[in-house]
């Protein structure tokens, strides 16, 4: 693979990927993930607690959506890593380069092309098929932690269904600022039987969550706990009669490189002229429509 | 309509040491309806630990207390259900003493209207049978929106009064009811149990005052006397 | 007309209104007992004679309820008073599920089908806790969030009945913050800003929310200045007369029982000594603690 043949400026990052175990984690591990994985797709939205193993990278960089990746892994899967939208941020080459050197699978920057995507914080803007599995990346799995600081009664209340105090939080926000005011990673009721996290993706995101057709797993590696959304299952995000769930406006905006109006858009500055700009958040879905060749 | 039988009560009192009190011993007797039975005796004797055993302020020791209730029939209050005593609390037996003890801070006019309310008065209307009844008794209308811990003796003894008769009862219990009045006042209090004895309430009561109990009394029941009589024939059958 | 018949749709009717009866028992609790520690052969039969301490000699264990038995009717007030640690505030908090009975029995005419609530699911028991039961603890930074609104302190318990109107729920919030004396225009200040009597006032429009028929009331007017405290008894008083709902108060103070209770027990060392009508209990107690509890009385 062209991938693993990178030259390292580190010489111990040249020893050959064979000196690893494929896909980095040994069998057992693997095993281990892809056991938990599968209750958590039996318990949609459910956190299931596993052994988050130690990876070359720290806990709290994407360590939890990385084990997912490996343990999924198979030696024909086609990768793309994404960080907030961007295929080439630090984050994202270094995970990326992780898996192909230890593994040998192909990596991709079009998402169509993929067979596995690991993400964070955002979700492609190409609808994912039922053959793509998306892997995203979990900074705080509990929905409830900002309301309840204890673990022991956060799982309680998801036994109970006892969300009260999260639509609380929403009400409170309704009190102080008029509307309903959280934003990124909005809370999801998930099969009408558990509040879920959806990562810090912005609401523009969480309808793709929704009757999807690929399955999206969540890994949380700092805080040890998978969980899932398998295909066609209800995601919605929790809202009021009268005070409803609205996602990002960008109303008479469009992207400065591609010219769309129907995507997630990032604000920025133009370094020459200091005006406020827009363009894509997913990058590698903006250069597409501007008919490019991704790798 | 109240018949008293073999009535005891035994105080046991186990504070500093284990003391027994009897005030009164196997007491009976029987009061028609609409008819005032006067108990008297010399003070200390007992007489209100009797009314306090009719309205189950104390427990009896031993025997009955029949009464003709109108809701539940006939009941021995000495054994009834706590329950059915609360009932009759509310709708049929009203007790009067000297003392006031009500919630701090309610006016007089609510202290005396809320003895309609659990009876299904609405608010308004309950207030304003209210106020008839102070006016009734002459209570200052200056102090009818006021509190009764900052009345007089006199004034408490009828807001008492007022919470006693306004929910107009089939048997009313009277532990010295006149006994800090004026005598003006006083006049209008008897005229009003007269009242209430002609449209048929029960009454049974201890009155200081002589003319009182002259002028609202069917009868007498002397417990002196019935203590005396009973020790007679106690030592007469034991020869 | 047209608000009249869209106000009276809004606030449904509590289903458990219809089945309760005025000479039925609400509430019924046999043996209920609260041990903190495993017990031994000297105080395995706890009900059995008179205790120096609520704790076994032998072995440490703390019987903080010994096998209690009571009832409660609709619309009545039931008096619990005893010294601190006689057990009557464990007892509430078992009774509103805080703490764990040992062993016993609890059932609710309004919900026969689910037997000993006791043994009933965590869920069963958080519906009786969200639709059945208020609680107002003694100290309200056990019943309240101090720090979101206070109509959102009341609405969270509205959320929990599956309420999901803003605007519906913010005006029963408002009603019954109303009920109890706060002014609108502080509804959405946090309890934290508001002093001690407020707060219970809260708390009380808070266990109100979803009309229960059983309010458990533990120290609620312990602390409060007596002019405050005064204002709070007569609350509750018109809140079981308008309301007709049954509560169990709890108090070391007699004078707060004196001026609730229809009926009151006596505990000590985590049993009843004594239970009667309030006025017997405190004129003629035939127990020699509650003899002495009474002549304490200043």
């Amino acid at each position: 693979m062209e991938a693993a043949r990178i030259e390292h400026t580190r010489p111990w990052m040249n020893r050959p990927a064979a000196a690893y175990n494929f896909a980095f984690l040994d069998e057992g591990s693997k095993r281990e993930i892809r056991r938990k994985t599968l209750k958590a797709v039996a318990i949609p939205g459910y956190q299931v607690p596993f052994a988050s193993r130690e990876l070359p990278i720290a806990r709290g960089w994407g360590t939890g959506g990385l084990q997912l990746t490996l343990s999924l892994l198979g030696p024909n899967d086609v990768v793309k890593v994404i960080d907030q939208g961007h295929d080439d941020s630090v984050n994202a080459v270094s995970i990326r380069r992780l898996i192909a050197e230890t593994s040998g699978a192909a990596t991709t920057e079009d998402t169509a092309k993929a067979t596995l995507i690991q993400s964070r914080h955002r979700i492609p803007e190409e609808r994912l098929r039922a053959d793509q599995i998306l892997v995203l990346q979990v900074p705080q799995p509990e929905p409830l932690r900002r309301v309840e600081r204890s673990e022991r009664l956060t799982r309680r209340k998801h036994a109970e269904m006892d969300y009260s105090a999260m639509w609380l939080a929403l009400y409170e926000g309704i009190v102080r600022w008029g509307d309903i005011t959280l934003g990124a990673d909005y809370p999801v009721m998930v099969h009408g039987r558990y509040i879920m996290a959806p990562t810090p993706i912005p609401r523009w995101d969480n309808e793709k969550l929704h009757q999807a057709e690929h399955l999206t797993l969540f890994g949380a590696g700092r805080e040890k706990k998978i969980y899932a959304v398998p295909p066609y299952t209800d995601v919605i995000p929790l809202q009021f009669e009268d005070y409803r769930f609205r996602k990002e406006s960008f109303d008479g905006k469009a992207c400065r490189h591609c010219g769309s109006t129907d995507t997630f858009l990032d604000e920025t500055t133009d370094e020459a002229t200091g005006f406020t700009v827009y363009q894509c958040s997913d990058t590698a879905f903006c250069r597409k429509r501007r008919g490019e060749e991704l790798p | 309509m109240l018949t008293v039988e073999n009535l005891s009560k035994t105080f046991e009192l186990a504070l500093t040491h284990r003391m027994t009190v009897r005030p009164f011993d196997s007491v009976s007797f029987h009061v028609p309806k609409g008819h005032f039975l006067g108990i008297v005796g010399p003070s200390g004797i007992g007489k209100s630990s009797i009314l306090k055993c009719i309205y189950r302020t104390y427990l009896p020791t031993t025997g009955n207390i029949y009464y003709e209730s109108e809701r539940l029939g006939p009941i021995d209050l000495a054994q009834a259900d706590e329950r059915d005593i609360l009932l009759l609390r509310q709708t049929e037996i009203s007790y009067v003493t000297q003392f006031l003890r009500v919630i701090p801070r309610v006016p007089a006019v609510d202290v005396v209207a809320e003895r309609l309310l659990p009876l299904g008065w609405p608010e308004d209307r309950a207030r304003g049978e209210a106020r008839a009844m102070l006016e009734r008794l002459r209570i200052p209308p200056a102090l009818w929106d006021a509190f009764p811990a900052t009345f007089s003796g006199g004034e408490q003894q009828r807001i008492n009064l007022a919470r006693a008769l306004i929910v107009k009862p089939r048997l009313l219990i009277l532990d010295e009811p006149t006994a800090s009045l004026d005598p003006e006042t006083k006049e209008i209090v008897i005229g009003f149990l007269r009242d209430m004895k002609r449209e048929g309430t029960t009454m049974v009561g201890v009155f200081h005052d002589r003319d009182a109990m002259a002028r609202l009394a069917d009868e007498v029941f002397d417990l002196a006397d019935w203590n005396r009589r009973r020790a007679e024939a106690f030592h007469a059958y034991n020869g | 007309m047209i608000q009249v018949t869209e106000h009276a749709a809004e606030r449904a009717v509590p289903t458990w209104t219809a089945r309760i009866r005025a000479d039925e028992k609400l509430l019924e609790v046999r043996g209920l007992t609260k041990r903190y520690g495993p017990g031994c052969s000297s105080c395995h039969q706890p009900e059995t004679g008179e205790w120096h301490s609520s704790r076994c000699p032998r072995c440490g264990t703390i019987w903080a309820c010994r096998s209690l038995d009571f009832h409660l009717y609709p619309g009545e007030i039931l008096g619990v008073v005893g010294e601190s640690g006689s057990g009557k505030s464990t007892m509430v908090k078992c009774l509103y599920f805080d703490e764990e009975a040992t062993s016993g029995e609890m059932t609710l005419s309004v919900c026969p089908g689910d037997g000993n609530l006791l043994q009933a699911s965590s869920q069963r028991k958080r519906y009786v806790r969200n639709h059945l039961m208020g609680m107002v603890y003694q100290n309200p930074y056990l019943g309240l969030r101090m720090n979101f609104s206070s109509s959102g302190n009341v609405a969270e318990k509205l959320f929990a009945a599956s309420q999901f109107h803003v605007g519906r729920v913010r005006r029963r919030a408002a009603e019954l913050l109303e009920r109890v004396e706060i002014p609108l225009a502080r509804m959405d200040e946090p309890p934290a800003r508001f002093s001690g009597g407020m707060q219970q006032r809260v708390q009380i429009s808070r266990a109100l929310a979803n009309d229960p028929p059983i309010l458990l009331l533990d120290e609620v007017t312990t602390g409060l200045d007596l002019s405050v405290q005064a204002r709070v008894l007569d609350l509750i008083r018109s809140i079981r007369r308008e309301l007709g709902v049954a509560m169990i108060v709890v108090s070391h103070d007699l004078g707060v029982i004196r001026m609730l209770a229809d009926r009151t027990m006596v505990m000590r060392h985590g049993a009843i000594v004594e239970h009667g009508l309030t006025d017997q209990i405190l004129e003629d107690p035939q127990h020699p603690y509650t003899q002495l509890l009474v002549h304490s009385l200043l």
